[in-house]
């Protein structure tokens, strides 16, 4: 299988050239049956497991509960200046030294400093979506600091020049043989597709990186304002070597990741694996509050943290507001039909993809450069269902297509379509007239039509012209029948009178 | 570059609140009734047996008098020769210092190595806990003056030694015991380290240990709940 769904360098497919025109590469996507069976039974294995594992765990509850952990959200965000002021505050007081950045270049340029100031050659970082955002990777080495992705996905796609796919399981449009690929090609291992032995073979190279690196970069998943804590949830192990090991822990994370007080994680990191990955809790948790105290054996002795806006707070407004609750778990990516049919998440050429991605996207990089994502969707609500803090992203989506008129991003195309629709929706003798003539017409291209046959009294349409095509390329167009409802309502109900009559 | 004030402001303003408004109404609570998934009324200890088995580590039952005949035993059976020991609690601490030595394995005291290079080549740490959940199966630690943040982390395999009067039944129980001012680092640890990236298939050991003792304690003195000392 071909490492990406488009050969597009890993730069390009999350930082695409704008506006991004999502369709070459969900059209090739969507043809790449191996790509499909992999994000496919990948993405239905989780959406189960989430299901089952929530419910064992919260039986009728489930429900109550999502809508507790989107409250407690809401009301953080709702008063987010109120919760950052204390997060900062306890922080501080902690001995974290918190950093303010409006967009991702002063993010990066923050981070850039703290490595220079302290002379850093080696940066080990754990898997964090918020420096994909920024591009920090990048910015690091070009001062010569080498950035190692620990992660053991983003190591890979890291090793390999790929891009992720998937916020939570980044490597999912990747098999073994590309992995053993990768080994040999980089590390100069032999070459071996067995999943444990391509594990220790990473293990081994980034042990020897963890024990020299002088700094450690994270994201969070939560910031505790009461107490001023940074919570990391991971399956390997990474973060807590990552941010526990070097002299330096730098994080990066994102203005809507601050919750009240910790006693509210009970409730978040309840939801975050079984939405994730159907576990009960990751493996690893850590609540770090602060760096080294003074008399304490190990951990860093500096810990930054940066602040991001970077467009957030344009979300923040009270419309879109509740995207902000987002704990990025991906169960929306799972559930997603469009996600899967277009191969994963690279076709939607940002770093948040899926339906949470569909939503956000146009809205931190402007709905002028992502036109097609408020349509990558069908609208099914499975992404509302699975949501564990119940985010109407269908809502947001609808939203956002009707800015999209307002603002006139719509083709003008559609645009003149939707009017001609509007005005024969408005007058019912516009609508009969217009039915019959279409009825008229498909039935015209139609092939298997018996009329005399009432069971083959509708045939199908395997080509029909101009933007139609896109439908009939792929699958039959069914013809209507040879009398609409109406006509048949009215001839039946005419039967009716006369059986009235006779008796 | 971009101040705390302006920073704060943006957000302010785009909320509709003026900059610096304190009122922020109640946050909902945590309710019980929806998110304790573990009561009080269960046996913590066969639950919080299960659990962890379940996630992946392996459960060593023992009773206080046995417990340093059950390391000696353990380190004996992973053939280790230099492990990390964090500082335990006073009814462990003897016996564990007696297992390790009998068991002829050089220690690492993890408080007068400084720093964490000296872990990488031991093949076990030994740490005590702060408390364990029956609920999910989950060790908590903590790290500050006398614990390191390496001893459950660096060395391939983990031993702990946890008091059974330590388990509580939920994570909600857990909160109370780490209190407003929590130690540098709290780390929840439920199972070995595992990643699925590779096609989906569960390996185990990416990063962290590979293998997580679990030496469970029945007879436990008088020591309160959640103590670690």
């Amino acid at each position: 299988m071909s490492h990406a769904p488009v050969h597009r360098a890993a730069s390009e497919v999350l930082s695409p050239a704008l506006p991004y025109d999502m369709r070459p590469a969900a059209a090739v996507a969507s043809r790449n049956v191996t790509l499909q069976q992999f994000v496919n039974s990948a993405t239905e294995l989780k959406d189960h497991g989430r299901v089952s594992a929530c419910r064992a765990a919260f039986g009728e509850n489930y429900g109550a509960v999502r809508e507790l952990a989107g409250s407690i959200k809401q009301h953080t965000l709702d008063h987010l200046d109120h919760y950052l002021e204390r997060y900062i505050d306890a922080a501080t007081a902690a001995g974290v030294r918190v950093h303010f950045a409006a967009d991702a270049a002063e993010a990066n340029a923050i981070c850039v400093g703290i490595a220079k100031a302290n002379n850093c050659r080696l940066c080990v970082k754990s898997k964090s979506m918020v420096t994909e955002e920024t591009r920090l990777v990048p910015a690091l080495e070009a001062i010569g600091v080498e950035t190692l992705e620990t992660d053991l996905g983003e190591f890979i796609l890291q090793l390999d020049g790929d891009a992720p796919s998937h916020i939570v399981t980044p490597m999912i449009h990747k098999d073994r043989a590309a992995v053993a690929r990768a080994f040999v090609r980089e590390l100069g291992a032999r070459y071996t597709e067995d999943p444990p032995t391509l594990t220790a073979i990473a293990r081994e190279h980034m042990r020897k990186k963890f024990r020299k690196a002088d700094q450690g970069i994270s994201g969070a998943n939560f910031l505790i304002a009461e107490t001023g804590s940074l919570v990391l949830c991971t399956n390997e192990g990474n973060a807590d070597l990552s941010v526990g090991v070097p002299r330096i822990h730098v994080a990066l994370v994102g203005i809507e990741k601050v919750i009240p007080r910790m006693e509210h994680l009970s409730v978040f990191l309840k939801l975050l694996a079984r939405s994730a990955t159907s576990q009960a809790l990751t493996v690893y948790t850590s609540i770090i509050t602060g760096p080294r105290k003074s008399g304490e054996p190990d951990g860093p002795e500096e810990m930054h943290v940066i602040l991001l806006d970077n467009g957030r707070t344009e979300i923040l407004r009270e419309e879109t507001r509740e995207l902000l609750r987002c704990i990025r778990c991906g169960a929306c990516l799972n559930a997603c039909p469009v996600y899967r049919k277009v191969g994963g998440g690279h076709a939607y050429g940002a770093v948040y993809s899926g339906p949470i991605g569909a939503a956000i996207t146009p809205l931190l990089k402007g709905l002028a450069n992502y036109p097609d994502l408020p349509h990558a969707s069908s609208l099914c609500g499975a992404c509302f269902e699975a949501c564990p803090v119940k985010i109407d992203i269908p809502k947001q989506l609808i939203r956002l297509r009707a800015a999209m008129v307002e603002r006139r991003l719509a083709g003008v195309g559609e645009r003149g379509v939707m009017r001609v629709w509007g005005a024969i929706l408005k007058r019912p003798w516009a609508y009969r007239v217009a039915a019959r003539v279409g009825r008229a017409v498909q039935r015209s291209m139609g092939e298997g039509i018996a009329s005399s046959d009432p069971f083959a009294d509708r045939g199908w349409i395997s080509s029909a012209p101009g933007p139609l095509a896109g439908w009939t390329d792929v699958r039959d167009l069914p013809t209507p029948t040879s009398r609409s409802f109406r006509e048949w309502w009215a001839a039946r109900r005419t039967e009716d009178r006369r059986g009235e009559e006779r008796s | 570059m971009t101040t705390r004030t302006e920073f704060l402001a943006r957000v302010s303003r785009e909320l509709g609140r003026p900059a610096g408004a304190g009122s922020v109404g109640t946050c909902p609570g945590v309710d019980e009734e929806l998110v304790r998934l573990t009561g009080h009324g269960e046996d913590v200890a066969k639950l919080f047996a299960s659990r962890a088995a379940a996630a992946g580590m392996v459960v060593h039952r023992c009773a206080m008098e046995t417990l340093g005949r059950t390391v000696q035993t353990l380190l004996g059976s992973l053939g280790a020769k230099g492990v990390v020991l964090d500082h335990l609690d006073a009814p462990m601490a003897r016996s564990v210092a007696d297992a390790v030595a009998g068991a002829g394995v050089r220690v690492i005291d993890p408080v007068t190595a400084k720093g964490l290079d000296s872990q990488f080549d031991a093949e076990a740490g030994i740490t005590g806990a702060l408390s364990a959940i029956a609920e999910t199966g989950t060790l908590v630690v903590a790290s500050d003056k006398a614990r390191s943040r390496g001893t459950f982390m660096v060395p391939p395999v983990h031993v702990a030694i946890v008091l059974e009067t330590q388990i509580i039944p939920d994570m909600i129980d857990l909160w109370p015991l780490i209190g407003n001012r929590p130690s540098t680092a709290v780390t929840l640890i439920s199972g070995p380290s595992k990643t699925a990236d590779i096609e989906g298939i569960l390996v185990t050991g990416v990063h962290g240990p590979g293998a997580v003792h679990v030496v469970l304690v029945a007879d436990a003195g008088n020591l309160p709940v959640g103590g670690r000392r």
